[in-house]
């Protein structure tokens, strides 16, 4: 379904543009400005202004009531609003972890009663911001103070669950995918398994999920924390269809170069199967969100 | 019963001041494009006027089986930044099966287990969440567990499936699936409710079996999630209980997902949406499935 602009007059700041579905197709002059050749570079963009970095981990905003939470004590560590690490693949090769600028420091404090990995406070804004890593999905107001007070809810099983796996830097360091759905087997002994299937929300839908921006033919490393993976595939999904997808030689240590898609957003899912001797066939997937730029800024 | 889809499609446009942009939203960055306040930019058939400086600019087209998102700010120094997401429409492929989904042959992959016995199962109602009747919930755990059994489909395909499965009723028990997705060991009881599960999960499923046997399934649904049991209701952020239990009664049977985007018919499609049904309806992959293992 495509939308067309039936009045789109900027009058004040604070101004609903009415429009309406028609079912007419933007104009060809109009569709081009968005496929031009951009230059990626998330450097102090006003975008980050909702993305505050406390040491290594990364919180996002979270609209709570202003009532909700109290502010604590000082945090250790400075806390700066600042886009999330996204690891950066180039087309000669090279692959590294970009921590991103600084956009201002804030004055951050922990949040009373709740654990600074959890959540912390702009106490200037009033602004919340919890871990990406603990909170994938926001559960809404009432909830997510729930989950707040009671040590951010239960994580995954990892002794029932696939392990975590990686985008791996040229110097080594990691950028952890996001895990989706699975099926993963544990023995119970006398051939008998035990198989967790987990149907979780989709990638879209979260913020666990993490950022590589890459050009064309870069390549890209992935590492499986598990042993003789039995197939090992690599897709990208742009709205909602599929547009690419290769078999790649099952191994723990994955290399693969970027196809020649145009540049855009798209989601890159690698899935992976394994199967033990005797057991049911498990299989898991990891996500990440794929920026393919014709070339990378400076940044 | 197929639910009948009504596309409900909404266009929002949402003008703000880019230093009040906020919420719990996408978490892809800015990309910074070459166009100027005034001109429009596209994404995916939506399209957006560049804002003023220091303001932002949202589009968001919301149909019953997802969304996209062009938002775009423009920075105090006139630098344009552009967010897009594709988001639901990912998740959203979860439709209700078409008539592709009555042709298309692809088959879900196979978990390697089957019941060789009938599959007796309770629900632990008391762990239904207070916003949901107790009595609708429990009409759609049989529904999309039957719909697994009775090759559920619009295809007019007859069900040739030999599996079988009973409701034992409603037992105050609770499943096997633990808080954090791992699985207890088993007690010989097949045990569905709700219960908390990690962020980002929406249901978890303990399959447990002996060379190829299965012997016990449990599956939980996840309370901090909003569920809905009834149709028309003015659903916007909740799971179908129907839609999901029949997916996941899918992996009780031995199904694994499948998340080819050509193959979205499928009840074992991977994804999930908020508000969509169409899992519910079996496509003839899903039966050639079941049919080769039953």
């Amino acid at each position: 379904m495509t939308y067309i602009r039936k009045a789109a007059q900027i009058i004040s700041p604070l101004v609903v543009v009415v429009c309406a579905a028609t079912g007419v197709a933007v104009t060809e002059a109009t569709a081009s400005v968005s496929q031009a050749h951009r230059v990626f570079t998330r450097a102090a963009s006003v975008a980050c202004q909702t993305e505050v970095q406390v040491g290594s981990r990364h919180y996002r905003y979270v609209h709570l009531r202003r009532d909700a939470l109290k502010a604590g004590a000082r945090l250790r560590t400075a806390a700066h609003l600042q886009c999330e690490p996204d690891l950066v693949c180039r087309s000669d090769g090279s692959c590294s972890l970009n921590p991103n600028t600084h956009v201002h420091r804030i004055p951050a404090r922990r949040l009373r009663g709740i654990e600074p990995r959890l959540a912390v406070i702009d106490v200037k804004s009033g602004r919340v911001y919890v871990n990406r890593q603990v909170f994938p999905i926001n559960p809404g107001g009432k909830r997510l103070l729930r989950l707040l007070r009671q040590g951010g809810g239960p994580q995954r099983d990892r002794s029932q669950s696939p392990p975590d796996s990686y985008l791996l830097a040229n110097d080594g360091k990691r950028m952890l995918l996001g895990m989706g759905d699975y099926c993963w087997s544990k023995s119970l002994g006398n051939q008998a398994w035990v198989q967790a299937c987990a149907t979780t929300v989709a990638p879209s839908r979260r913020f666990d999920i993490p950022l590589v921006t890459a050009e064309p033919s870069a390549s890209l490393h992935t590492g499986l924390s598990f042993l003789d993976p039995t197939a090992v595939r690599v897709s990208l999904f742009r709205g909602g269809a599929i547009v690419y997808s290769e078999a790649l030689p099952p191994s723990q240590s994955v290399t693969w170069t970027m196809p020649d898609v145009p540049p855009a957003s798209y989601y890159l899912q690698i899935t992976a199967d394994r199967t033990l001797p005797g057991a049911p066939n498990d299989w898991v997937d990891y996500f990440a969100r794929l920026h393919v730029v014709a070339q990378v800024g400076s940044g | 019963m197929l639910r009948l889809l009504t596309l409900a499609s909404a266009l929002v446009f949402l003008f703000v001041p880019a230093a009040s942009a906020g919420g719990f939203g996408p978490t892809v960055g800015g990309t910074p494009i070459s166009a100027a306040p005034g001109t429009v930019v596209t994404f995916d058939g939506l399209s957006v006027i560049v804002p003023a400086p220091g303001h932002e600019v949202t589009n968001t087209a919301t149909t019953i089986t997802g969304g996209i998102t062009l938002q775009v700010q423009t920075a105090p120094d006139g630098s344009v930044y552009e967010r897009t997401s594709s988001g639901p429409a990912l998740a959203g492929m979860d439709t209700a099966a078409s008539n592709d989904g009555c042709s298309d042959t692809f088959q879900p992959g196979d978990l390697g287990f089957k019941w060789t016995s009938t599959f007796k199962w309770y629900f632990h109602s008391n762990s239904t969440p207070s916003r949901n009747n107790v009595d609708n919930v429990e009409t759609d755990l049989k529904a999309g567990t039957s719909h697994i059994t009775g090759e559920y489909n619009n295809c007019g395909r007859p069900d040739t499936v030999s599996a079988t499965q009973s409701y034992g009723g409603r037992l105050q028990k609770s499943t096997n699936v633990r808080d954090d997705g791992g699985c207890n060991p088993p007690d010989g009881t097949n045990m569905i409710g709700f219960g908390i599960l990690p962020g980002g999960v929406i249901g978890d499923t303990c399959d447990y079996s002996s060379n190829g046997v299965a012997q016990e399934s449990d599956m939980r649904l996840n309370s901090s999630l909003n569920w809905i049991t009834d149709e028309g209701s003015g659903c916007q952020t909740s799971y179908f209980v129907d839609n999901i239990a029949t997916h996941e009664r899918g992996h009780t049977f031995g199904m694994d997902d499948e998340y080819n985007a050509s193959h979205t018919e499928l009840t074992m499609y991977g994804y999930a949406s908020p508000c969509t049904t169409g899992k519910e309806t079996l496509a003839l992959g899903d039966m050639l499935r079941l049919e080769s293992k039953y």
